[in-house]
């Protein structure tokens, strides 16, 4: 029987999940839509990453991404850890020697800096979600492209038009105006993403210059349009791992790996979901204190079976 | 404020005069001085404005607040809460309290007509007061060094209950001799709780007074970082603001700022960045520092915390705090900080064990 880990990571775009061999390789990875429903996402993920493996044997799972506690309520997961600790570990583990680790997802943009295999500071954007995945989602659909085509599409352009990249809102209006002044759309796409770039790099850093080998992972690494951005204004070639879209996923298997080693615990799995049973989370005030701290109940076939954000053991929702 | 509420609830029941308090700062506290408060304002402007106006809904005419040219526009929250009330026609009078003997008395004054009946103050309250502050900073700095010392689930929620039962006690304390002794009887207690960790990092909290003491602003930080194994420091308390500005004692962090920020340029920027160096410097693996969105001397420091980040060698993290109540990001990236600091640590363990 076949030892195999699995990671879980639940972002607000995507969903990915990696069955990983006691040697660290990727044995299996799936990469599905998210679509505003964490839950049925996760049943479907699990059901398909396990559908036809008879023969395998889950030795520890872990979670991550923003919807890591739901996914761990949901699956019985040994490890839930954040995204930055997951995708460092995953970055380190497929370019020993790397030293910063770009990483765009769905809502949060991150720059990791690592120091002889361990991350040793790191910084993620702060209020405003102009360059992350959901914001070029959401320009491509306006323009009526697939947001697949704007890396293609972007580098076709001979004259980038000037857009402003600091904030969504005025990242849009520029666009708009630009639009409406007749530039071309592959001038405007390429305009964004020269624009995203530098306000990454400007919010982000924070005085830092990034130390080579640069990867670049999560989503939107796939935008080729960003790649020539980053390396324009990096001067550096950035690496760009073989399983980029799911490095979230895997640092969560090797963390559950890590942490299997340690305790020798059995996993906490609960194996393949009844595909038929009704998962649905509530948000409700707790009635507990006069805090009145929101929680999110989440229920199996109209039964309790965890919350989210509870603060104390006077939690009564 | 984090425990000065307790303090000033225990201060006006020593007096003998009538209020309202104290409520807790809920969403729905923020919700309402965002309605009403400019929007550019800061957040704990808004707050503060918010837990007047659910005051005057439970019955409250007169505000009391602080007066005084204030560290930055703080030092006019009094006027313009007044000219917020008056313009949506609530009739409620604000009463600024300036930082000095004649100011307090002077607000004695006023209470006591407002409330028509003779308060009993007396000069020995305010070193009493003092002493409070400074007990109750002592035992809140207590609590999170044990709860950081705590793993046992069944243990860490024996404490929480006992500590949720001392707060309110201390919250309906009659008198301020009377908070004294329940914050020094708590901190005696806590030897009763079994500690089976030693945390392996320590880290200091640094920002603005507001967001640093208050628990609502910074969502607990304290007791969050506590429980994700890390002991911690915040460089504002209310003990070691009187210490400062009423006791003119001169602290540490004022030389470790000269280096980085010289000038003053308002709020509680150079505290930040003084603490933020002194610790760094010395025995702390990292430094969170809140920010509340558009408050300007904070923007400052925290321009300048890169600096004192690659001076020492020590990861500084800036985590903005605002109406915003979703707090996944928060958790995310106070989780990653502490994790990375413990990850760094195994790492040098392992290498030391190893040899190399």
């Amino acid at each position: 029987m076949n030892e195999l880990y699995l990671g879980i990571d639940v972002g607000s775009i995507s969903t990915d999940l990696v069955l990983m061999e006691p040697d660290r390789t990727i044995y299996k990875k799936i990469y599905l839509r998210t679509h505003g429903d964490p839950i049925s996402a996760v049943a479907a993920g699990i059901n398909r990453i396990l559908d036809g493996e008879r023969d395998i044997k889950i030795a520890a799972v872990g979670t991550t991404g923003s919807g890591r506690n739901i996914a761990a309520h949901m699956v019985g997961a040994d490890v839930v850890k954040n995204e930055i600790t997951a995708h460092g570990v995953a970055a380190v583990q497929a370019v020993p020697d790397v030293r910063t680790v770009l990483e765009i997802g769905g809502q949060d943009s991150k720059i990791i800096f690592i120091e002889n295999g361990i991350i040793v500071d790191f910084n993620m954007n702060t209020v405003c979600a102009a360059g992350t995945g959901s914001f070029l989602d959401r320009q491509a659909g306006r323009l009526g492209i697939g947001v697949e085509s704007i890396g293609e599409l972007a580098l076709t352009s001979k004259n980038p038009c000037a857009i402003a990249g600091r904030c969504a809102v005025f990242a849009e209006s520029d666009m708009i105006h630009k639009q409406q002044e007749g530039s071309s759309r592959e001038d405007i796409l390429a305009g964004l993403c020269n624009a995203l770039v530098r306000s990454y790099l400007n919010n982000l850093c924070a005085g830092k210059r990034p130390a080579a080998p640069v990867m670049f992972q999560g989503g939107v690494a796939a935008n080729r349009g960003i790649v020539h951005a980053f390396e324009n204004e990096l001067q550096e070639t950035l690496i760009i791992p073989e399983y980029f879209d799911v490095m979230g996923a895997w640092g969560a298997a090797i963390l559950a790996q890590e942490q299997h080693k340690k305790t020798g615990a059995c996993s906490a799995f609960k194996g393949c979901f009844d595909i038929s049973g009704e998962w649905r989370s509530q948000n409700k005030i707790c009635g507990g204190c006069a805090n009145r701290c929101s929680v999110s109940v989440i229920y199996l076939n109209n039964s309790k079976i965890g919350r989210i954000g509870n603060k104390c053991e006077n939690t009564r929702v | 404020m984090g425990n000065l509420t307790t303090i000033l609830c225990a201060f006006m029941r020593n007096i003998g005069g009538q209020f309202v308090g104290p409520l807790p700062t809920t969403e729905h506290t923020a919700a309402l001085g965002v309605k009403y408060a400019p929007q550019d304002a800061c957040m704990p402007m808004k707050i503060v404005l918010g837990n007047f106006l659910e005051a005057y809904a439970h019955g409250a005419d007169t505000a009391l607040f602080f007066g005084g040219k204030g560290p930055c526009c703080f030092g006019y929250f009094a006027e313009t809460f007044q000219l917020i009330f008056r313009k949506n026609g609530i009739p409620m009078r604000v009463i600024a309290l300036e930082n000095n003997a004649q100011g307090v008395r002077e607000a004695m004054q006023l209470l006591t007509a407002v409330g028509k009946k003779s308060l009993r103050y007396d000069a020995s309250l305010l070193p009493l007061g003092i002493k409070c502050a400074d007990m109750l900073d002592r035992y809140e700095q207590a609590v999170y060094d044990k709860q950081a010392e705590i793993t046992d689930p069944a243990e860490k929620s024996k404490l929480r209950i006992f500590l949720s039962e001392l707060e309110q006690k201390m919250k309906a304390a009659v008198s301020l001799r009377a908070l004294y002794v329940l914050a020094k009887q708590g901190i005696a207690a806590l030897s009763d709780f079994q500690s089976d960790t030693v945390p392996q990092i320590r880290i200091g909290v640094v920002g603005d007074i507001y967001s640093v003491i208050d628990p609502f602003m910074n969502k607990n930080i304290q007791s969050v970082l506590a429980d994700m194994g890390a002991y911690t420091q915040r460089s504002m308390s209310i003990s070691g603001w009187l210490d400062d500005k009423v006791k003119r004692r001169r602290q540490s962090w004022r030389q470790a700022a000269d280096e980085f920020l010289p000038s003053r340029v308002g709020g509680f920027a150079r505290e930040t960045v003084g603490n933020a160096a002194r610790w760094a410097n010395g025995g702390f693996d990292g430094i969170i520092e809140i920010y509340p969105l558009n408050c300007m001397p904070e923007s400052v420091a925290r321009n300048i915390l890169p600096k004192v980040s690659a001076t020492y060698g020590k990861p500084i993290l800036s985590v903005v705090v605002d109406e915003m109540s979703g707090e996944a990001g928060y958790l995310t990236r106070l989780e990653a900080f502490t994790q990375m600091m413990i990850r760094k640590k195994d790492a040098q363990l392992e290498r030391a064990i190893s040899g190399h």
